[in-house]
Parts: structure tokens; sequence; C-alpha cells
């Protein structure tokens, strides 16, 4: 599982990012914002909310960004700390 | 496969073309024909009740008629908050699908003020106080406490009902009972607008089924099973506060016997209105197939226990 799940959970932050800060930005923030959280993927729900609360933290239009990835990881069933 | 962003364009385009206001389907000012019945007998469960008078009969449809729009303005309180939920995940993402999604919430909202004029219209005209079922905040916080996933399986089964209710009560078999017309275009511009919030709630299933372990589809299903028996926890609450109602309204209480059958009838209707009909629908069935080999024994076993 760990394979689709990374990609998936992985692919839905990118492409938030790509999308607000384009390719080069937004691929810079989101290897940022992987180290914060201490992440080398996002395997689960709980990954993408912590991959969210790093971008939250940053502050600006990232933090938006953020909710809407903190929104999403609770509808996979990430279980808020 | 058409892509799931051709999927939700097509959804907001039809939602743009059937798209009506509160104003066109009920001025603030019209008023309810108290002459005629509010809802199909399907809905209102009395037409086999015995020993009431015709001018009775047609009081207790009524009061179900204003039981039905609470009830639905109760239940989108939190499918307005599902909606949004829904379209927040899905910020910055791709742009129909956050249309779609808005427009739902919006929607389901604009519902919300067309049930809570109908209401008011009733209690206006009515001539005698009937009560609706409370704390539509705290059924919402038990809802949506749930699993996503059954949260929309619930969604999708309530908006399926909302077609069932027109085109199998209104346009199909029951016409000759000369609805009041206020009643007949909500139920049916409800269901026009439900079409296509159905389908964007089957497309959000498939996405929160798609990948999710077998434990967390089982979690899904306890969950859906949960959310139906609380709301029928809801519908026994009604049917006990409609029967109050109709006292007051024929102001003489019912004898015990008359009382019990009645509170039977209603029950069963409601059940039957509510639930069974959208464990029925061949369009939630297909979805909950897909979910589980095992789901839809589930289903027919949920089917069994309501109408036990």
């Amino acid at each position: 599982m760990a394979d689709t799940e990374e990609s998936r959970f992985l692919s839905i932050a990118r492409s938030k990012l790509h999308r607000i800060c384009g390719p080069e930005r937004g691929e810079e923030l989101l290897r940022e914002a992987l180290a914060t959280a201490g992440l080398d993927a996002v395997r689960t729900a709980d990954d993408l909310d912590a991959l969210a609360d790093a971008l939250i933290d940053r502050g600006g239009f990232v933090e938006a960004v953020g909710y809407a990835l903190q929104f999403q990881a609770t509808l996979q069933g990430a279980r808020r700390r | 496969m058409p892509s799931l962003e051709t999927e939700y364009a097509k959804i907001v385009e039809l939602s743009e073309r059937v798209a009506w206001r509160v104003d066109d389907i009920m001025g603030a000012d019209e008023r309810l024909d108290f002459r005629r019945p509010f809802v199909p007998s399907s809905i209102a469960g009395v037409r086999s009740v015995t020993g009431l008078s015709p001018r009775e009969r047609l009081m207790l449809n009524q009061i179900r008629g204003f039981s039905y729009v609470h009830l639905f303005a109760f239940v989108e309180e939190y499918i307005i908050a599902t909606a949004v939920r829904h379209a927040n995940a899905e910020l910055f993402g791709e742009p129909w699908a956050i249309r779609a999604l808005l427009r739902f919430g919006d929607e389901e909202l604009k519902h919300q003020q067309l049930f809570r004029r109908f209401e008011a219209a009733f209690v206006r005209d009515f001539g005698s106080p009937c009560e609706g079922v409370g704390s539509a905040e705290e059924a919402a916080g038990f809802i949506l406490g749930k699993s996503p996933l059954a949260v929309m399986l619930a969604t999708l089964h309530l908006e399926l009902v909302t077609q069932a209710h027109y085109t199998d009560s209104v346009r199909l078999g029951v016409a000759d009972e000369e609805l009041d017309p206020l009643f007949a275009s909500l139920l049916k511009h409800h269901w026009i607008e439900e079409a296509q919030h159905a389908k964007i709630d089957a497309l959000e299933i498939r996405k929160l089924a798609e990948g999710a372990p077998p434990e967390a589809l089982d979690r899904a299903l306890d969950d859906y099973v949960a959310i139906l028996h609380a709301l029928d926890g809801v519908l026994e609450q009604q049917c006990a506060l409609d029967l109050g109602s109709f006292e007051r309204a024929i102001g003489r209480p019912l004898d015990g016997v008359t009382r019990a059958s009645l509170d039977r009838d209603l029950r069963a209707a409601s059940r039957e209105s509510y639930f069974a009909r959208g464990l029925a629908n061949r369009a939630f069935r297909d979805e909950v197939a897909r979910l589980s080999p095992s789901s839809l024994k589930r289903l027919d076993q949920l089917t069994a226990d309501l109408r036990a």
C-alpha cells in the first residue's frame, strides 16, 4: 500500500503547491515542509496532516494551502493530534 | 471513462441550467392551500388509518408536510457543513471540482431557506402550534464525527430519497391526490438540484474510497449504519411530536388504541420513505457495492432491521 498511498497523498500536496506557487517554488516549498515535518515520504493521511501543519506554520498564502491539505487529510482519515 | 474534471464540469453546467431562486418557488407572502394534502400518502402514512374524519386525515397529512420540511431543514445542517468541508479540501486543486462543491453548499443552504419559508407559512396559517425536533447542531455533530466516507454515503442516500419522493410519489402514481401546488413544486425543485448533488456525492465517495484499506471501508459501513440508526431516533421523536401536534389541532386526545395504531403507521411510513427507499435505490447500491463484496448484505440486513 505504501507506494500507492505515498504517490496519492504526495501528489495532492504537490499539485496544490505547484498550482499556487509554480512548479519550481512549489517543489522547493514541498521539500522544505517535508523536512520541517520530519518526513521522508507521505505514506498516510497522518503524514499529509503533518505536512499540512508545516505549511500552515509558514504563514502567508502557503498557510491557506496548508489548511486545504489539512481538510484533505481529515477527510482521508487523519487523526488530529 | 470520463475524467473527474469532465464529470465535475458536466455537473456544474447542468446545475447552472436547472438552478432556481427561493422566490421562484415560494414568495415570502404566499399561502399554502389548506384545502389540499401537502405530501404524498406514502410519506404521510395516514391513508390506511381508520377512525379519523376526512378533515382530520387532511390535517394529519398537513402536519406530516410540516415535519417533512422541518426534517429536511434539520439534516441540511450537516450536509452544508459536509459540502463546505469537501470544498475546503479541494481548494487550490481542480477548479471544476471546487465550483461543483461550492455550488453544492450554496444550493443546500438555499434549500434550507426554502424549507424554513414553508415552515413559516405553515405556522402562520395552520391555526394550531406544531413542533419539530430540535438540536440540529447536536445531530450534525454526531454525524460529522463519523468517518467522512460514511457521512458521504448517508448524504447520497438522503439525496436519492428526495428523488424517489418526487419521481415515485408525485410524477408516477398519486397525482390524483392533488397536493398543494406549492408543496408539489417544492418536491420537484428540491429533487432537480439534489440530482446533481447525488452525482457529486458519488464522485466524492469514489475519491475517499480510492486506496482506502479494507478496515477503513468496513468502518465506513459501520458508521453509515450508526448514522441511519441515529436518524431513525430523530424520526421516532418527530412522529411522537406529530401526534402531539395532531391532538392539539383536533382539540382532543386520541384514545389509546388509535394513538398506538397511528404511531405505528407514521413510524412505518417514515422508515419506508426515508430509509428503505434509499437502501433499495439502484444508484446507491451500486456505489456501496464498489466498497466491499459483503456490503450489499449489510444493506439488506439493515433494511430488514428497520422493517422489523
